[in-house]
């Protein structure tokens, strides 16, 4: 290689690494975009507006703790929302890389929500992993606006409840990407509810966000709801129980149980290529958390009345909850795919679709509970007695 | 670095135009990668539904194929000599000089296609508010300066990448396998063949994009020099398995089947140890290699044809026309009755399927046959 040659070379080289640096404005990245500059977004509440859509984005509190910052647009599509505040505040730019969670407000739910599920799917900067949470009879900005403070807003909140609701038993979080899927393959997803109340109860007390149950949307619109009394019944129908608290209660006395362990087995029966019944066989198991009185029952009675009661509420809400599915028309619950992965081949060969069997078809739950750690059951700690060390 | 000196010193001292057999099948598998992440596994999930994660399986049958028949197109016509040189042989010179022509025109219009498709995916993809126009003069540059240089030179910067490109792979699927929803797999019956099957086709129909670079085996040093053509070919199917079984596994067939580079956007979605997000720009611009690398080598197959159909010796001549009609193609391919998905679903595979894969066959077919015919006339 010639002299003049290498010099080119490295000139080219050199002429490249100016592209790279980012200083005065020479990188090639077009969207290019200073650290300090920029405030991440982690939580867009979407409602209805005149022009189409208000979108209201909420940055969370600081690592530092800066407290939160909520930014307001409106527009005729999320997209153009979204891109109006990325260009509206050149000192702080809203950054939605990566953003947590969307927030849809109940009437735009109702409206429904396809449209933005595809804008998160088709946009680069959004991902599927964003979390899809419904706000139950309120809009979502004005929900995110009472919620915040100095030192806490819709994001922390969020936050907090997606790592404790499938613990808690109220409920479980799901994405933009399993709802999608779910609605592209049965036109039915159910995610989360939360409702905005009085952190202490009282009127004019700060307001949190609490686990509200589930919502059902059916081809991308909001149709009804689960109620949180339903929720850890509906984590362990759809396989993603933790654990839950339940009070149960017989004649004498009041148990709440800590349940730790709990499945659904789904046994789809065929008669021919006909579906006639799904059985459900639900299996938990219990600890005592809190006895509330003394009991004079026989400890192996008591034991198994608990169990009963357990059972018996369980399988009611159980029942419940299918039933609201099946007036609802749509298989939010995803039965539909634990029969198929029961028995596939007779699934595929069923004469009647899926879709249009499911609103009438028989499905029996049963329950089992099991009590373990039962010494204290009939004496609660602070009577003492002499069931203690059974 | 030094086996690197080594070469180039042994290229430089024996003064011809070379390419070891083993840089032109990484050439190959490089440039496979391009229309691969375009194609797969979308237009395969719209064919075989959610059994297509087992395609890869069905498309190891294509792959030996595909490898007999390179392996047959670079070895079949002799020492310094090539698919174009078989193929003017058994047709003819002036049937075969027509086809290398088709070729020629085939190649300049595929070049375009992939600059255009490569330039779209970067915006789309990573810089929302670039312009084509820029991108595409930009990567025509890049791609016309190695087209205008050696094939070898090509050849190693393909060999440098496989390792990079196939690290990446694996890192991808280890870091996908947290995100796998077995729901989005399961359940598959004997009954899905049929889908598995049909997935598998633009599988082979990418996979079929390798043997033109048999038209190069007339540059190969002699000797077999590390290029197994099975090793290749395993390679090849283990990447395109890489492409589809993390996507179907963490988006789902129907979010597959209805998104554009469902890679990437399954990359968008992989989160490693809740602190290492939003790797996706890095494997897309790792991508732009494959692009460069494949756009090169069809602005180089190009003119390098062009040189066997008219009496100029100089490649470069024809190369240059052609990166400027491979831009027009770039500009102007969405602008008929056909739009880009058509194009890419439909008028390209069918047309790269043609030339890539049949007419080499019916090639090699019909040079047995005569072969055969110049026996049985000797022995008679």
């Amino acid at each position: 290689m010639s002299m003049f040659k290498r010099i080119v070379a490295v000139l080219c080289c050199v002429a490249q690494l100016l592209c790279l640096s980012g200083c005065m404005g020479t990188t090639i990245f077009s969207a290019s975009h200073e650290i300090e500059k920029i405030e991440i977004i982690r939580t867009l509440g979407v409602d209805l507006s005149e022009t189409g859509v208000c979108l209201t984005a909420d940055s969370g509190v600081g690592l530092n703790g800066t407290p939160p910052r909520l930014y307001r647009q409106e527009a005729a599509t999320l997209a153009t929302a979204i891109d109006i505040l990325e260009n509206t505040y050149p000192d702080r730019q809203p950054f939605f890389t990566h953003t947590e969670n969307l927030l849809i407000g109940e009437q735009a739910a109702k409206a429904g929500i396809s449209s933005w599920l595809d804008y998160i799917a088709r946009s680069p900067s959004m991902r599927l992993l964003i979390s899809l949470v419904v706000v139950r009879n309120e809009e979502a900005g004005a929900v995110m606006e009472e919620v915040m403070s100095e030192k806490t807003s819709v994001s922390d909140m969020l936050f907090d409840i997606a790592a404790d609701v499938q613990m808690q038993g109220a409920g479980s979080m799901t994405n933009c990407g399993q709802a999608s899927a779910q609605l592209l393959e049965s036109g039915c997803t159910m995610v989360q509810a939360v409702a905005a109340v009085a952190a202490n109860g009282s009127a004019g007390a700060e307001q949190m966000l609490v686990p509200y149950g589930f919502a059902l949307l059916k081809d991308g619109k909001l149709t009804g709801y689960l109620g949180p009394e339903l929720a850890a019944e509906v984590n362990i129908l759809t396989g993603k129980f933790e654990a839950a608290n339940m009070a149960v209660k017989n004649e004498e006395t009041s148990i709440s149980l800590h349940f730790t362990k709990a499945s659904a087995e789904f046994k789809p029966v065929y008669v021919g290529n006909r579906l006639v019944r799904v059985d459900v066989a639900v299996s938990a198991q219990a600890d005592v958390s809190e006895a509330f009185s003394k009991s004079n029952q026989e400890h192996d009675h008591l034991r198994a009345e608990i169990e009963q009661a357990a059972a018996s509420q369980m399988q009611a809400d159980m029942q419940q909850a299918i039933a609201v599915t099946q007036k609802l028309d749509g298989d939010y619950l995803g039965i539909g795919k634990e029969v198929e992965m029961a028995a596939p081949a007779a699934f595929r060969a069923m004469e009647t679709p899926w879709a249009t069997l499911y609103s009438d078809l028989e499905v029996c739950v049963s329950v089992q509970v099991t009590l373990r750690q039962t010494y204290d059951l009939d004496t609660p700690t602070a009577e003492g007695g002499e069931n203690h060390g059974r | 670095m030094i086996w690197i000196h080594q070469r180039l010193k042994e290229e430089k001292i024996m003064g011809v135009e070379t390419v070891r057999r083993c840089q032109l099948l990484a050439m190959a598998y490089v440039s496979l990668l391009s229309p691969a992440i375009r194609v797969i596994p979308r237009l395969s999930a719209v064919l075989g539904g959610k059994a297509v994660w087992l395609s890869p399986v069905a498309a190891i049958l294509a792959a030996a194929g595909i490898g007999f028949v390179l392996d047959r197109c670079v070895s079949a016509a002799g020492q310094q000599r090539g698919l174009a040189e078989l193929i003017t042989d058994t047709l003819g010179p002036i049937f075969g000089r027509v086809l290398l022509g088709v070729y020629v025109l085939w190649f300049v219009f595929y070049a375009g296609f992939i600059l255009r498709t490569a330039a779209e995916r970067l915006i789309s993809a990573v810089y929302s508010q670039g312009h084509l126009p820029v991108f595409l003069g930009l990567m025509l540059l890049v791609t016309l300066v190695a087209a205008c240089g050696k094939i070898g030179a090509l050849g190693r910067m393909a060999e440098v990448s496989v390792p990079v490109i196939a690290l990446i792979l694996v890192a991808v699927l280890i870091a996908s396998i947290p995100s796998i929803e077995k729901d989005y797999l399961f359940p598959i019956l004997p009954a899905d063949l049929p889908q598995i099957l049909l997935g598998a086709l633009p599988m082979a129909d990418v996979m079929g994009v390798m043997i033109p670079f048999a038209f190069f085996a007339d540059k190969r040093k002699p000797g077999a020099d590390g290029g197994s053509v099975t090793a290749w070919m395993a390679l090849t199917v283990g990447s395109l398995a890489v492409l589809t079984v993390p996507v179907i596994g963490c988006l789902s067939a129907p979010i597959t089947q209805s998104q554009q580079n469902t890679f990437f956007v399954m990359l968008r979605n992989i989160v490693l140890f809740d602190s290492v997000e939003r790797i996706e720009p890095l494997v897309i611009g790792l991508w732009i290699i494959t692009d460069f690398v494949y756009t090169a080598a069809l602005l180089m197959l190009s003119g390098h044809l062009s040189t066997k159909i008219v009496a100029v010796r100089k490649r470069n001549v024809f190369v240059v026309p052609a990166a400027v009609l491979a831009l027009l193609a770039a500009v102007f391919c969405d602008r008929g009755s056909f739009d880009m998905q058509t194009l890419s679903d439909f008028v390209i595979p069918i047309t790269s399927s043609t030339l890539s894969m049949a007419v080499p066959v019916l090639v090699l077919l019909a040079a047995a046959l005569k072969n055969a015919r110049g026996k049985l006339r000797k022995n008679m």
